[in-house]
């Protein structure tokens, strides 16, 4: 081989020569028999002819150099002009099948513009650190591993308190540089007069200068204002806050902003890159010193709140994983000092990177465990549109198989019959990419908003790297899928394809085109399954039982300030007594309305929200354990509260007005953990470290859920509000009146405390909304995506039945003129439509049993195996089959049998 | 015979292409043509002629074909293209130039 590849170099290079000598010897003769005509001897006349023409080797190797740069050019003009031909014959035919190019790039970019969406979310998740960070691979966080005594529950968290924060740097001392931060938080603030909520977070005054913040304007906070109890209040604004509140002035340094109540000044203004190092914007920080805990000498030492997360950067030569074990020491012999109750000795600290997506955490949030399952998603709707995209390709090399003949008989090389065919896909694919690109911008906008409202996006929802994204895949899939049909279309004999291609009736039955309908069937399938359970789970989350009503029950709290508008110690009577007065006269005046049914007062918010926290103890005083890891739950509530939040009574009854001495009521949990197998009914209970006498159990209520609704549940105990003062208003409302009433509670309490902000009114059915969110999440995304397999497998049944019909008119023909009624028709192509999309349900089911466990996690109340959900499914897609079968089916009745035979 | 005059830079690209204007031609052809137009006074070496042609080739001013001659032997037959055409108009243009501003002083009558 090598031999012979030399030789024909050899004979080429010598073709140039071979020209030249021949060039040369031509002139040379034609001087030597024009000198000899003229009379000169043979000899003389070739002497005077060499002499005239000069050094002839010489002149061989000037020529031959120049002979061969010539050819090299024309050979690289023809490449390039077969090239342009190639590229515009590949241009004419996509044009010219306008039809069915268009359906192709709908198809290419309903996949592609998916997936690039969800890649612009993955990207900012996993991939990108947050804008604004110098050296963000240098910087760590420090997790927290605890394990709960009771169900082993272990759980990994970003967050430690500011004692246990305090320790661990003491503990590292100069091998790492460490700050601390709370996430950021939605909190009531008024800048400028105007209230509203801003993202706040507090934070230490080494976090600046830690993660290597610029600031645009001013400075970060001193260590003299970072300082517990620090007496100036000031607060670093991000750039878009600067923007938006204050126009862009500088003198807003120096500015009073008032947050929960306590004013600050501002001193600062950060780059417009930087929002926080979370995925969550920040608009407002704050030094943690002026966290609004009550007391910060209290705070500084509290180690139950674990609000701050820590960052750490090593110095040069320390590793993070020898800080993390240092971290652990000094957080478990802190541990030591408090009670038995609250210290965890199996505790851990671990290192991770900055991104909290790559972070030990095992507490993912919903949304961010929904992110790698919607690319994996995508992908397979970017799978269908493939194997429908494929399939339309082959229908069109069938047609186009007397045309690949004729040109392979006129001696077209196979290499430039598939450079055609990549061209041709090149140019789909590219156009797909475009619309992709367009799908994807609004996908991703889409998917943001729906996914992550909270979070800073560096980039707009114009993205570059959506491009980046959406062409390669495109061009992959495009050409992927344009080959293979090409291939196939080589494997027919050219004598015989010429013969008959395109004039036969039948078409050829091609196992590969019904398996990528079986396997479009079977992906649809697993999608829409996935859609269903998720549908499924979030009816199942909304028709939990909370153990109290949802309809007609709103609430109302009064945020209270005094006529200066100074934040008053919401502990003070100063505070407490105009708003419990106020709220009891707003209560009288409630309850005479007749859109109301019932009012209670509450002094620890409602059901979902918020309760005390305090100990119980039996009637030995022994402290009763706490279950699932959670303090029991102490409601002060008024007599009404039962009644106007629907709770229902398991035992005994409620305790009323014309209770004489110390009543309880307590949740089933509570009775069952108490006093396990003895009716609760007249036992005697603690309720608080400070309770003097025992309160009498006279009834045992359902459990609620509070919060979380999945969550396990606590320990409750209800106590009569008696003279404490309600800080809550609860109100039921007529059925079906829950709006008007709703508007009178605001309107009432405004008027009975007019010096007090507007009241916040909410009603429980709002209330319940954010703990929905992820269950409604998974529904409506999975819903999409399967939405969108749905109508990618439709829209490429029905172009491949419109197609085989179109291709089957003389077969029809014949059919029809034997005898054919419209019926038969139409059912011999619907039949041909839905059965392999059957097959393919079959597959797909099975498939999606498999691949339940992947989110069997984020399911409720509903297993994989869910009958109803895959009848349905199965069903939904068999329909769909049948009506794209439809319409060419219909076509296939109107086939004229005169004229499809004659046009033959 | 020696040369008797070294021919001004790109004189001789002109003098190839002018006399393709007439139609094509193979080298021997081209040469003879100039010689002979000439009167032996423009004698180059064939070589440098060649060379200036397969150059001409090269810069497209001129595509070459092979053929049969007169006498019926194979020769390689030189034509004009469009930008040779181009071409030759430039370098007359640029040739006419040189030369009246050359015997605008060599035929300068007074020093003035």
């Amino acid at each position: 081989m090598k031999t012979w590849g030399q030789l024909r170099r050899i004979l080429r290079l010598s073709s140039v020569e071979r020209d030249v000598d021949d060039e040369i010897h031509f002139h040379l003769e034609s001087r030597v028999s024009d000198l000899m005509k003229r009379g000169q001897s043979p000899d003389d006349a070739r002497r005077t002819a060499e002499r005239e023409f000069g050094d002839v080797t010489e002149a061989r190797a000037e020529l031959a150099d120049v002979g061969h740069k010539v050819r090299a050019r024309d050979a690289r003009l023809a490449r390039w002009e077969a090239f342009v031909h190639d590229v515009r014959f590949s241009a004419r035919s996509v044009l010219h099948a306008r039809g069915l190019s268009a359906m192709v790039i709908v198809l290419l970019a309903l996949g592609v513009g998916a997936n690039a969406a969800t890649i612009a979310v993955a990207d900012q998740l996993f991939f990108r650190q947050p804008s604004g960070v110098a050296d963000a691979q240098g910087l760590h966080r420090l997790y927290l591993r605890t394990n709960a005594s009771v169900g082993h529950l272990t759980i990994v968290r970003p967050d430690v308190s500011y004692a246990q924060y305090s320790e661990v740097i003491d503990a590292v001392g100069n091998r790492a540089r460490f700050a601390a931060y709370t996430h950021a938080d939605s909190i009531d603030s008024r800048i400028g007069g105007v209230r509203s909520f801003v993202r706040i977070s507090y934070a230490t005054p080494s976090y600046f200068p830690l993660v290597g913040a610029r600031f645009a304007r001013g400075r970060a906070f001193t260590e003299t204002e970072g300082r517990m109890g620090a007496a100036d209040r000031v607060a670093v604004v991000s750039y878009p806050l600067w923007q938006s509140r204050f126009g862009g002035d500088a003198a807003a340094l120096g500015k009073t902003i008032e947050i929960a109540g306590e004013r600050f000044t501002v001193i600062g203004v950060t780059e417009p890159d930087f929002a926080g190092v979370d995925l969550d914007r920040v608009d407002l920080w704050v030094p943690v010193a002026t966290t609004p805990m009550p007391m910060a000498e209290w705070y500084k030492n509290w180690r139950v709140t674990q609000n701050l997360r820590m960052l750490a950067r090593p110095a040069p030569g320390s590793s993070m994983d020898a800080i993390a074990a240092t971290a652990t020491v000094a957080f478990r012999r802190g541990g030591l000092r408090l009670d038995a109750c609250c210290s965890d000795t199996t505790a851990t600290m671990l290192p991770g990177p900055l991104l909290e997506a790559l972070g030990p955490s095992v507490t993912q949030s919903a949304e961010r465990a929904i992110t790698p399952r919607l690319i994996g998603v995508a992908v397979i709707v970017l799978i269908i549109a493939c194997a429908n995209v494929a399939n339309l390709l082959l229908l069109r090399g069938l047609r186009r198989r007397r045309e690949i003949a004729v040109r392979l008989a006129l001696g077209i090389s196979k290499h430039r019959l598939l450079r055609q065919v990549l061209f041709e896909s090149v140019v789909l694919a590219l156009a797909a990419a475009f619309v992709a690109v367009v799908i994807g911008m609004w996908g991703a906008a889409l998917l943001r908003t729906m996914i992550l409202p909270t979070v800073h996006w560096a980039t707009g929802a114009w993205n570059p790297r959506l491009l980046l994204a959406a062409v390669p895949i495109a061009l992959v899939t495009g050409v992927a899928a344009g080959i293979a049909p090409a291939l196939a279309a080589f494997d027919h004999d050219v004598a015989n394809a010429l013969k008959s291609a395109s004039r036969t009736g039948t078409m050829p039955r091609s196992f590969l085109r019904t398996g990528l309908i079986v396997l479009q069937g079977a992906l649809s399938v697993v999608l829409l399954i996935g859609a269903g359970l998720f549908i499924r789970s979030f009816n199942a989350v909304r028709s939990i039982d909370v153990g109290y009503d949802l309809d007609d029950v709103s609430y109302a709290y009064v945020v209270f300030r005094d006529s200066t508008s100074h934040f008053i110690d919401p502990f003070s009577s100063a505070y407490l007594e105009p708003l419990s007065a106020g709220l009891q006269q707003a209560a009288q005046r409630l309850r005479l309305s007749p859109n109301v049914k019932s009012v209670a007062l509450s002094s620890a918010g409602t059901p979902m929200s918020g309760y005390l926290m305090a100990p119980l103890y039996d009637e030995n005083h022994q402290a009763v354990k706490r279950i699932n890891n959670l303090d029991p739950a102490w409601y002060v509530v008024a007599p009404e509260y039962f009644t106007a939040t629907g709770m229902r009574l398991a035992r005994g009854r409620f305790y009323t007005n014309d209770d004489a001495g110390a009543v309880t009521v307590v949740n089933e949990t509570a009775a069952r953990t108490i006093w396990p197998g003895e009716d609760p009914i007249g036992k005697c209970l603690f309720v608080s470290r400070q309770a003097k006498n025992c309160s009498t159990v006279v009834g045992v209520v359902r459990d609620t859920h509070v919060g979380n609704f999945i969550e396990p549940q606590s320990l409750a105990a209800f106590s009569p509000i008696g003279t404490t003062h309600p800080r809550t208003m609860i109100l039921r409302a007529q059925p079906g009146r829950g709006r008007q009433a709703m508007d009178e509670m605001r309107h009432e309490i405004q008027r009975a405390i007019p010096n007090a902000e507007p009241p916040f009114v909410q009603s429980m059915l709002e209330a319940r909304e954010p703990e929905l969110r992820p269950w409604r999440l998974g529904a409506t995304l999975f819903g999409i995506f399967g939405v969108l397999a749905l109508l990618v497998a439709t829209i490429g049944v029905y172009s491949v039945m419109a197609f085989s019909v179109s291709q089957r008119t003389r077969e029809l023909g014949v059919r029809i003129a034997l005898g054919a009624g419209g019926v038969d028709i139409g059912r011999l192509v619907v039949v041909q439509a839905v059965w392999p999309v059957v097959v393919g349900v079959g597959v797909g089911v099975v498939l999606a049993m498999a691949s339940g466990r992947l989110i069997a996690g984020m399911l409720f109340g509903v297993t994989v195996a869910d009958p109803t959900v895959i009848g349905g499914v199965a069903g939904l897609l068999i329909l769909t089959a049948a009506a794209g079968g439809l319409g060419p089916g219909r076509r296939a009745t109107k086939v004229n049998p005169v004229e499809a035979l004659r046009a033959e | 015979m020696p040369t008797d005059f070294a021919l001004v830079q790109g004189t001789l690209d002109a003098l190839i292409l002018k006399t393709l204007t007439w139609g094509p031609r193979h080298g021997y052809g081209i040469a003879r043509w100039i010689k002979d137009t000439s009167n032996e006074t423009l004698d180059v070496e064939d070589r440098a002629l060649y060379l200036a042609l397969h150059r001409l080739e090269e810069r497209k001013w001129v595509e070459a074909e092979w053929g049969m001659s007169e006498n019926n032997r194979r020769a390689k037959f030189y034509r004009l293209t469009t930008a040779g055409r181009r071409q030759l108009k430039t370098e007359l243009d640029r040739l006419t130039t040189y030369t009246d501003a050359l015997f605008k002083v060599l035929r300068s009558t007074s020093a003035s």
